[in-house]
């Protein structure tokens, strides 16, 4: 990856600090960190070091309490929600640990959602698209169950479906194999890789070494700030 | 373990505050609703059966079928039919009569205008009404001696003892010509005082005297008049007599004396003229129908069913939001039935327990209910127009009903989610984090729909009932009821009536004086028989006595011929018996004319009619007028000009100067009736005592539609609290795919639109259904609009709406990472 790829996350002493009439907990603290286009990182650290915080920043979830956040090339730190939700459903896709489908929706309208807030897409477009992704992730046969019909690996290829069906450039995972077992760990590693290999940048947290090796570059968190950075060819 | 199961019970209704606040403050308003339903329920049952005897007494009713007119009914019979039955029919084992007559009554310097019962000497004896002071049998022994009511005692005298006493009123029964007579006056000597009587009973009674006494209003023609009803007749049967033989046993009398051909050149049975029924007197408060006479407001079965309907549907959907919120919590209490199951608890023991919390709650919703009825209580008895009372003590059956009644309640509440929190499967629940439970869903949904059904079907119904009053009192009737005063002519002469109606037409702020023998919404009346020459058919149309200022007063158009004129003797007639007035002239209305089978108004104009023997010309044909109000079909009318035939003056008012007008008819009264009442009045106020029955009952369903949606709408507020909490999650993954607030502020609102407007598919037939009846009673009457029915549906809608709108705003603005991470 080289130096001249845009940058499209680009975090400049970003801080994030909870507090509560008796408490004030840091999660961040003076993160420097940059994300070229088409990259993929892990980030990795203990229990509580504020990897969740991290992931819920960069995926515009939550705000930051200082620093600057570089989106594309713009300082999003102070976007309304309303903003801010426009620039995520566009650009981000997310995966979660546990799946988070809707158990009312089947398939197919689970992976429907992330294209249903965007007015400009007809219906039948969606419905392509759907049909797409779910090929895509070989659960097509599944788009008439309902989630808990199915097994974890196969909820979790379901909520990747879902993901990458709006074509975000960015895709952030959250322990996205943290349930599942090794197989199906491996085979969700496999499709977050490919997805990486035609563009999609990727940002994973994971406690798992082995698929963190997956990425291309690998930050350590410790008690809210970066330790380590490492790239992959160096281990 | 019964402590534990209170101290469970209490710790939750304490730590889940809001559903516990529903539950309870619904079921209490519904609980208090069903109490003050119960007391007016029992109050109009309770008429009159605490008289001794009372069930052997029938009140006797004839009803008049003269040809060519619809049945008229009455609650009133002749004056001479009691005392014929008593001679005639064996059954017939007493009898006692009622005149119910207004009068001035003189009290030293004071004046009072008091209803004044004539009565039978053996009334007491047949209505054994509790006396203060007296002694039943011989109180009204005397014919010029009076009974007073406590509080007629106390008005007249104050504290002091009033038997003995002396009252004075004017003479009654004297002829029209009569000025000796009509100008004496006549002193009563009290002779007891009478309990004031409760409110149970269809009786009212202020003062009652001998009907042989000189103060009779009813002069002896019009109590030996056959053809009119005049009079309270009361019957007291022999015990195990039919009503049904007695009342077939007075088809001969009626025969007898009853006989048109006086009137009408035919020879009619007068059983065929006259029915007589008799009507327990326990059952005369509820049948007495609203048009006719009675002493005080009569009450309906159609009211009483009515209301127990509306108070039995929102108990119902009180205890459904008691089961909706109970079933939702269920899966909070999950965690603890699968405890309780892992330590041994039965199935049966489950049981036991949610249902006595819930009979808990209950008891505690019964507390307040008692509260909320006795703050209530005086506000509904204005509202139905009773004298409603409850005492814990004395209405002991009352309040063990409502105790039944909230146990019940509870159980019947608890029965549900009692049975599916006790077969909750440890392992799953323990194991599950969520508790899913499709079947309670939808029967959440089912009693949402339900509770809304009945709320929108009851606000249609308020709205009709409110529109359709308000039409009736808007609509054109054909003549201007507004800004008149009546003046009773009271005992006047016609000299006097004359002189009496040149001077108030001189007054400031008056604009007209007109005479007339009723006028309009009274509720008596009089018929006249006509025939067309040639044609055997007889028709009866009521029949009026106008002055000819009276149709120019109300603004009632000619619209052929031409009016009466004053002083044309062959413009007016004589109404006593041996009277003839060939060739004089009358007046028809419209309806009157095409009746009488006149194609338009123009031809009846010049042509004459038999009045029995005399043949009337018809002068003039005056346009249609709603005299008797909304709910009685246009009818024909005769006018005729009878200058000796005594009434009431109508006085039209300048808006503007209208006190200046009042004092003038007050100081102009005064000056030629120095010792009689003046009994002045508005007609509006006649007016609006014709829809007064209906108004109240508009009233009350609005009350209770109120409360209806209200208890509703608390369901609806705990059970969005209860699932857009279970939502969270769904709406954090919405969320983070994009959905803005108001996307799922939209989908909330969507969620509990649907069965709102399942409930209007419901509600709409069947409000429907039951309002056409309603309307049916009203001669004129509003179409049913659909704008009625979607108004109320987008109402409830919209009420739904602001109920929820609160929580979904809440879940919609969460940030979902919360959702996400703790669910």
């Amino acid at each position: 990856m080289s130096d001249n790829t845009p940058k499209m996350i680009s975090l400049k002493h970003l801080a994030k600090v909870y507090r509560t009439t008796e408490v004030e907990t840091t999660a961040l603290r003076d993160i420097n960190l940059d994300v070229r286009s088409g990259e993929f990182v892990a980030v990795m650290g203990p229990s509580g070091c504020g990897k969740s915080t991290f992931l819920n920043i960069v995926g515009m979830l939550d705000a930051p309490s200082g620093g600057e956040y570089w989106f594309d090339g713009r300082n999003i730190a102070g976007y309304s929600e309303a903003q801010l939700s426009e620039l995520r459903k566009s650009a981000i896709g997310f995966v979660f640990q546990s799946f988070n489908l809707i158990d009312e929706l089947n398939v197919a309208e689970n992976v429907e959602l992330a294209l249903l807030y965007h007015r400009e897409i007809s219906a039948a477009e969606r419905k392509a698209r759907v049909a797409q992704a779910l090929e895509r992730m070989k659960i097509s046969h599944r788009a008439r169950h309902m989630p808990a019909q199915l097994s974890g690996g196969q909820q979790q290829r379901v909520a990747i479906a879902r993901a990458v069906v709006a074509r975000p450039k960015l895709i952030l995972a959250d322990e996205p194999t943290g349930n599942l077992d090794t197989a199906n760990g491996e085979e969700v590693m496999q499709l977050l890789t490919e997805l990486n290999d035609e563009g999609t940048t990727i940002v994973m947290v994971t406690h798992s070494l082995s698929h963190a090796e997956y990425a291309h570059r690998i930050v350590n968190l410790l008690d809210g700030a970066v330790v380590t950075e490492s790239i992959r060819e160096l281990l | 373990m019964f402590r534990n199961y209170l101290t469970i019970a209490l710790r939750n209704l304490s730590r889940h505050k809001l559903f516990s606040i529903i539950n309870i403050a619904g079921l209490a308003v519904g609980l208090a609703s069903v109490l003050l339903i119960a007391l007016f329920v029992r109050s109009e049952l309770s008429y009159d059966r605490w008289i001794p005897g009372v069930a052997h007494i029938y009140r006797a009713e004839v009803t008049f079928t003269p040809p060519g007119r619809p049945p008229i009914q009455a609650s009133t019979a002749q004056f001479l039919l009691t005392p014929a039955m008593k001679a005639e029919i064996p059954e017939v084992r007493d009898f006692t009569r009622l005149l119910h007559q207004y009068m001035t009554i003189m009290v030293g310097d004071h004046q009072f205008l008091d209803n004044v019962e004539l009565v039978d000497r053996n009334f007491l004896q047949v209505f054994k009404l509790p006396l203060v002071a007296g002694d039943p049998a011989t109180v009204l022994s005397q014919p010029q001696s009076v009974v007073l009511s406590q509080a007629t005692a106390r008005k007249y005298f104050g504290d002091a003892d009033p038997i003995g006493k002396i009252i004075t009123t004017g003479r009654g029964g004297c002829e029209p010509a009569d000025t000796a007579c009509a100008d004496s006056i006549v002193s009563l000597k009290v002779t007891g005082v009478l309990r004031d009587l409760p409110e149970n009973t269809h009786l009212a009674i202020n003062l009652l005297v001998p009907n042989t006494s000189l103060v009779n209003r009813t002069g002896p023609k019009d109590l030996a008049n056959w053809l009119a009803s005049n009079t309270f007749g009361y019957v007291v049967l022999a015990p195990g007599a039919d009503p049904r033989a007695v009342m077939a046993k007075t088809i001969p009398i009626m025969d007898r004396n009853v006989d048109l051909s006086t009137f009408i050149n035919a020879k009619i049975p007068g059983s065929k003229i006259a029915q007589i029924t008799l009507t327990p007197v326990v059952d005369a408060h509820l049948t007495t129908d609203r048009l006719n006479y009675s002493l005080k407001p009569a009450g309906s079965w159609d009211t009483l069913y009515g209301m127990m309907v509306v108070g039995a549907l929102l108990l119902l959907i009180a205890c459904f939001n008691f089961m909706n919120l109970a079933t939702a919590r269920a899966s909070l209490r999950a965690r603890e039935i699968s405890l309780r199951k892992c330590m041994g608890a039965t199935r049966g023991q489950l049981i036991a327990q949610f249902l006595g919390e819930s009979v808990l709650m209950a008891l505690l919703a019964l507390v307040l209910a008692l509260a909320l009825g006795e703050v209530f209580l005086s506000l509904f008895s204005r509202m139905v127009g009773r004298g409603l009372a409850f005492s814990y003590v004395q209405d002991w059956p009352v309040l063990l009903g409502m105790v039944g009644m909230a146990l019940l309640a509870g159980l019947f509440s608890g029965l549900y989610p009692a049975l599916v929190l006790s077969g909750f499967r440890p392992g799953a629940t323990l194991r599950a984090n969520n508790s899913g439970q499709g079947g309670a869903g939808l029967l959440r949904t089912v009693l949402v729909v339900l509770q809304f059904a009945v709320s929108i079907g009851l606000g249609i119904a308020a709205l009709v009932v409110f529109t359709q009053i308000n039409y009736a009192r808007n609509m054109d009737m054909g003549f201007r009821h507004d800004n008149i005063a009546l003046v009773s002519t009271g005992r006047m002469t016609l000299e006097t009536r004359e002189s009496f109606m040149q001077t108030l037409a001189r007054g400031p702020g008056i604009t007209a004086v007109a005479f007339s023998s009723s006028a309009p919404f009274d509720s008596s009346r009089s018929a006249v028989s006509v025939q067309v020459p040639g044609n055997p058919q007889f028709f009866t149309p009521d029949g009026i006595s106008v002055s000819p200022e009276f149709f120019d007063l109300y603004g009632m158009k000619i619209l052929a011929g031409r009016n009466f004129i004053r002083g044309r003797t062959e413009d007016t007639v004589e109404t006593s018996e041996d009277a003839r007035n060939e060739n004089h002239h009358i007046i028809l209305n419209s309806a009157a004319a095409r009746q009488l089978g006149f194609p338009d108004d123009q031809s009846a104009v010049g042509k004459t009619l038999l009045f029995n023997k005399d043949h009337l010309t018809v002068i003039g044909v005056v346009e249609n007028a709603l005299v008797r109000g909304a709910t009685v079909e246009m009818a024909p009318l005769v006018y005729y000009y009878a200058p000796k035939v005594n009434g009431t003056f109508s006085v039209r008012l300048q808006p503007s100067q209208i006190p200046a007008a009042l004092a003038y008819i007050d100081r102009t009264w005064k000056q030629f009736q120095p010792i009689a009442f003046n009994n002045r009045k508005f007609l509006s106020d006649d007016f609006a005592k014709l829809y007064a029955a209906d108004q109240r009952q508009g009233e009350i369903l609005g009350l209770f539609v109120g409360l209806a949606i209200f208890v509703a709408s608390l369901g609806l507020f705990g059970l969005a609290a209860f699932t857009a909490g279970r939502r969270n999650r769904e709406i954090g993954i919405r969320k983070v795919f994009g959905a803005r607030t108001r996307d799922v502020i939209a989908l909330l609102l969507w969620q509990f639109s649907r069965p709102v407007l399942v409930a209007n598919l419901i509600a709409w037939p069947v409000a429907w259904y039951y309002l056409r009846g309603f309307l049916n009673g009203y001669a004129y009457r509003i179409d049913m609009n659909p704008l009625y029915f979607l108004g109320v549906g987008l109402a409830a809608l919209l009420i739904a709406w602001i109920t929820i709108f609160g929580h979904a705003l809440k879940v919609a603005r969460a940030n979902p990472i919360k959702a996400l991470r703790y669910e």
